[in-house]
């Protein structure tokens, strides 16, 4: 494969991470998918300057997150947007048929501040790293750390989940390790 | 409930593992449930043009939203 061709197959492979940080950063679908695309063809023109053998999805992150600041933030307010609708269209592409179970998720993530959403999607669903999370958002890895655990005990205390009781079983999958451990343990 | 203005340089701390895994758990869903979605043939499509026309061949096409792709140089600094 030619570096041209591996490069174009690496930025394939994350569009579907691109969409969801586009839709965290937009709350637009519509929006979020331009976002995207304008982030592929930055990272295409700008490819020399990836460094091989760090994260791509960090790297392309950065670029969609500054992108969104410098240009999608203005139109955004010009829309004015309600915290309510924010709240209904978070992270949902409409033509899905709304999970039931991530519903409570959806209202409480619309309940934290943006750095503290910001920081626990990246962190807890984008699958980066706090040092990566850290560089995206051009800020201390201590404040993305203390960013993801108040963000994480708020949405604990909205979802009304305080004790390990309350957790249903369903989470605690026997063919895990780690989880059939701790249900042992219990 | 303290306001996040301050950053204060003590993280609260974490909560029980548990509970951690069961936030977890739930957010990965959420990921899961935007990449359950098909993404759209345009991003295949855009890909394809930017290998065989490039950066500049792309920005002819109507419509395109991108104005300056040069400014993705900002995005190392």
């Amino acid at each position: 494969m030619t570096p041209t061709a591996e490069f174009k197959t690496a930025l394939l492979a994350e569009v579907a991470h691109l969409r969801f940080f586009a839709l965290s950063l937009t709350n637009m679908p519509d929006r979020a998918d331009d976002l995207v695309q304008e982030t592929l063809i930055k990272a295409w023109a700008g490819a020399e300057r990836f460094q091989s053998g760090t994260s791509i999805r960090a790297w392309l992150f950065t670029i969609m997150r500054n992108t969104f600041y410098s240009d999608y933030r203005k139109a955004r307010r010009e829309v004015q947007d309600t915290d309510g609708e924010l709240a209904a269209k978070l992270t949902s592409h409409p033509e899905q048929s709304g999970r039931l179970e991530l519903e409570d998720l959806k209202v409480a993530l619309a309940q934290l501040s943006e750095d503290q959403r910001e920081a626990i999607l990246l962190v807890g669903a984008s699958g980066v790293s706090y040092e990566e999370a850290a560089a995206i958002c051009n800020c201390a890895i201590g404040t993305i750390k203390s960013r993801v655990n108040r963000a994480r005990q708020k949405l604990m205390e909205l979802m009304g989940i305080d004790a390990p009781e309350e957790i249903g079983g369903e989470f605690l999958s026997a063919s895990d390790p780690v989880r059939s451990f701790m249900s042992q343990s219990t | 409930m303290m306001e996040d203005k301050q950053e204060p340089a003590n993280p609260t701390p974490p909560l029980d593992v548990k509970l951690q895994l069961h936030l977890g758990d739930k957010l990965k869903l959420l990921f899961a449930e935007t990449a359950q979605t098909p993404i759209p043939d345009r991003f295949a499509q855009l890909l394809d043009q930017l290998e065989s026309a490039g950066v500049a061949g792309v920005q002819a096409q109507p419509g395109s939203p991108c104005k300056d792709a040069d400014d993705a140089s900002e995005a190392r600094k």
